[in-house]
Parts: C-alpha cells; structure tokens; sequence
C-alpha cells in the first residue's frame, strides 16, 4: 500500500453512532424541554388508538404460510398478544439520523392530511425497520419501511377483514398495494396502556371492522412500505386519503 | 461544507442556551464521533459513549465558554481528546479491530472483490495507525476521517502549517514502511 492508498483507505472510513447513542442524546439535557412539548399531545389524544396500532406488523415469518391470495396480511379469528402492551416507543430520531442507520433510501410523503405535523422517527433494530410518526389530536399517521427480516413480517387481520388490492403510482412506477381498514381491539380498551404499562400477562384481541384504522402495505426493491392511518373524523377517514400519502412518497 | 459533509457552523452564535447548543450539537456531533473513533480506535460503543461524555461536559461548562461557534469546534475536540486519553489509560488500550460494516463507506458501482479489498487493507490500516503516536494519529484523522485541511490543522493544534504538512509526509511514509514490513518482523 503506498502512500496514496493509505489516504484513499482512511478516507473511506466514515464512521457513524448508531441508534444507541442518537436514543442517549434524545435524552440530553439541551433538547429535555422540546421532548416534552412534543410527546404530550400524543399521549393524551391517542392513547386508545396507540392499543390496536401496536399489533400490526407482529406476526412471525412462519405464518405467512398461512396466507392464501393475499400478499401482505394474514387473516385471524382472534389473536393473542404476548408481553407489554406497547405504545412505549420513542420518535426521538430526525429523519437525517434515522437515514444515517437505516441502511437503505427512505421514502417521505409530500402530501399530509391537513393538521399532521412531524413528530420524528426511530429504528427498530429487531425488524429493521424505520418508522416515522406524525401527530395531529385525535389521528395518527404512522409511515414503517423495514428491510430484510422486516418484510418477512405478516400484517394480522380479522378473518372478516376485506383487503382490497390497489393500483397506485408511487415514484412514477405502477405500483400494486393491498388496502384494509379496521383493527384489533384490545378490552377493555384506553385503561388498560396507562394504569399498567408494565402487564406481561397474554391478552386477547377481536376483529374490529369499524375501528376508524387502514393499512395500505406495498413492496419494491426488497423494501416493505406500511402506512397506518386513523382518523376521528369521518370526513378525513377514506381509502383516498391514504392512497393520496402513498402517491406523494418520494 | 467540509470533505466529510459537515456544514461550516455560523460563527457568532453563543452556547449559553439550549437552542444554540443543539444547534451546535446537530452541526458537529458527528465530526467529534468521528475524531473520537479515530483517535480511541473503538469498539463503536466506547466511541458514542465518550462522544456523549463529550457533549455533557461541554454543556455543564457552556456558560464558561467565550468565543465564536468555529473556536466552539476546538473546544469541543479538546475536551474529547482529554477523555480519550483518560479512557485509553484506564483501559490500558490493547487495540480493537476495525468494526468493518459500520466505519467503511463503499461508493456506489463499487465491485464485490474491491469491497473486499478495502475491507482488508482497511483492518491493517487500522491497526498501524492505532499504533502511531497520539499527535500523529490525531493528524492524520484531522486531515482524513474529518476532513480537515492543513491550515485548519495548524490552527487547532496552534502550530506551523508546515509542521503539520511535514508531519503528516512522515507520518503516512512510516505507516507505509510499518505495513510493508512482514507480520512478526517488529
């Protein structure tokens, strides 16, 4: 290796923190007063809706055997829920740290439904996995695009369920993706996160048909895309809108 | 904007307040990340614990600190090669080798056997600079992982951009000299 080598070497050394210490800083004492005004609004507005967002997205790979026509989902009489009830996750990320340890080309909707703002971001190492959430009182958006272990991740849904596949052009390319609205609802619902966030016990959930929640799922270049949305509103709850924030991913 | 990306911070903002600190945080952390691990060598871990250690001490002495947001840089790297030193003595440093899959940057095209190549030549790099004396090391990652030019070099370290040219000459001729040596030769 002569000299020049030497210099070409170090300067493709290009190390960066990983998730650990960007969660450690998200703790530091110069941002303690922006995470508090941040986090609130979502605590006490979707508290109820954090119960059902949690269990999608948790099926083991094994499953998907199961699965008939549908790509993306795996339909369920009822399913169980093993360990915390969840809702604890943190968006302490921005999306320029997130995109530093994903891995790969994260997309970001151009369009929102009116009233989102960001909140901010974190990467689930277990699924590979980037998720990116908005908050707006009384709705959630909830953007995940996973890698490798990740996409091998079956959506649950109720044996009732009705996924409809949908032709989408996302980035200028014909995209097909698979729609379903409604969740799994733990009972009783909304006491059972905030009096206990630490339950372990096995719980179980039903189908819920009405549950104001879709799920649009699509897959390109080895990456998984899900968008959660739900929306108290009826006016702002319709397949359209959530095709629309697909439409805008860039 | 420098060679590792970081955006040149604006000079007059002041540290007293969480806003500027942030600010300041965003705009070098991964510069000081970067000094850091080139200097203590890792494991990763090591590296984002004393870049942490860097940032909290900066912050419980922000409002000691008087001078311009690029003088904020130096203070910075001060603190961090103070902890470094500390952190290598306490842990009579024995060298870790090179964590390949989160400090290599592989360019888009790049072939399969090339990434391997480097990948290679990186881990024996790796192991002769941790070898080098710490100014010689702090040098050449001032210059090459960070980004860093001569004159900006000289200024940190307060010596002659000459020296630090001259230095820099030896230093990559003796890493060379170290590396074409065989393994076991000394």
């Amino acid at each position: 290796m002569d000299e020049k080598k030497i210099i070409s070497v170090l300067e493709h050394l290009r190390p960066t923190p990983g998730v650990r210490f960007y969660r450690r800083m998200s703790q530091a004492p110069w941002h303690s007063g922006r995470e508090t005004q941040r986090r609130r609004p979502w605590l006490y507005a979707a508290a109820s809706l954090l119960a059902i967002l949690v269990l999608f997205g948790t099926l083991p790979p094994l499953q998907a055997l199961a699965r008939g026509w549908i790509r993306f989902f795996t339909p369920q009489e009822s399913i169980e829920l093993n360990g915390q009830a969840g809702g604890d996750r943190e968006f302490a990320l921005e999306l320029d740290q997130v995109r530093q340890v994903a891995g790969f080309d994260l997309l970001v909707p151009t369009w929102l439904p009116q009233g989102f703002a960001l909140e901010g971001a974190d990467f689930d190492e277990r699924r590979n996995a980037v998720i990116i959430n908005y908050l707006k009182s009384g709705a959630l958006l909830r953007l995940t695009q996973s890698m490798g272990e990740g996409t091998r991740e079956i959506g649950s849904i109720g044996s009732q369920a009705e996924v409809q596949p949908v032709a989408l052009n996302i980035g200028g390319r014909s995209q097909q993706a698979e729609y379903v609205a409604g969740a799994w609802r733990l009972s009783p619902i909304g006491t059972l996160i905030e009096s206990r966030p630490e339950v372990n016990a096995t719980l179980e959930a039903g189908w819920d048909p009405d549950a104001k929640i879709q799920v649009l799922r699509w897959e390109f270049g080895g990456i998984l895309y899900e968008i959660i949305h739900g929306d108290a509103d009826p006016a702002l709850f319709t397949p359209q809108i959530i095709f629309k924030i697909a439409e805008g991913m860039q | 904007m420098s060679a590792t990306g970081q955006k040149k911070p604006s000079p007059e903002l002041p540290l007293a307040s969480s806003t500027a600190f942030s600010a300041l945080f965003e705009e070098t952390h991964m510069l000081v990340f970067r000094y850091i691990y080139g200097l203590h060598g890792g494991p990763v871990q090591a590296v984002e614990d004393l870049t942490a250690d860097t940032f909290t001490r900066a912050w419980n002495a922000r409002r000691r600190f008087e001078g311009s947001r690029s003088a904020a840089i130096g203070w910075l790297l001060r603190i961090a090669r103070n902890l470094v030193i500390d952190a290598r003595r306490k842990e009579q440093f024995r060298g870790v080798p090179l964590d390949l899959a989160a400090v290599i940057v592989h360019e888009p095209g790049m072939a399969p056997e090339e990434r391997l190549v480097l990948q290679e030549q990186a881990g024996q790099l790796w192991q002769a600079l941790q070898a080098l004396p710490q100014e010689r090391r702090e040098m050449l990652v001032l210059r090459y992982m960070v980004g860093w030019r001569v004159k900006e070099i000289a200024k940190h370290l307060n010596i002659a951009e000459n020296t630090v040219s001259q230095t820099i000459r030896r230093t990559l001729k003796k890493v060379r000299q170290n590396l074409e040596q065989p393994k076991g030769a000394g």
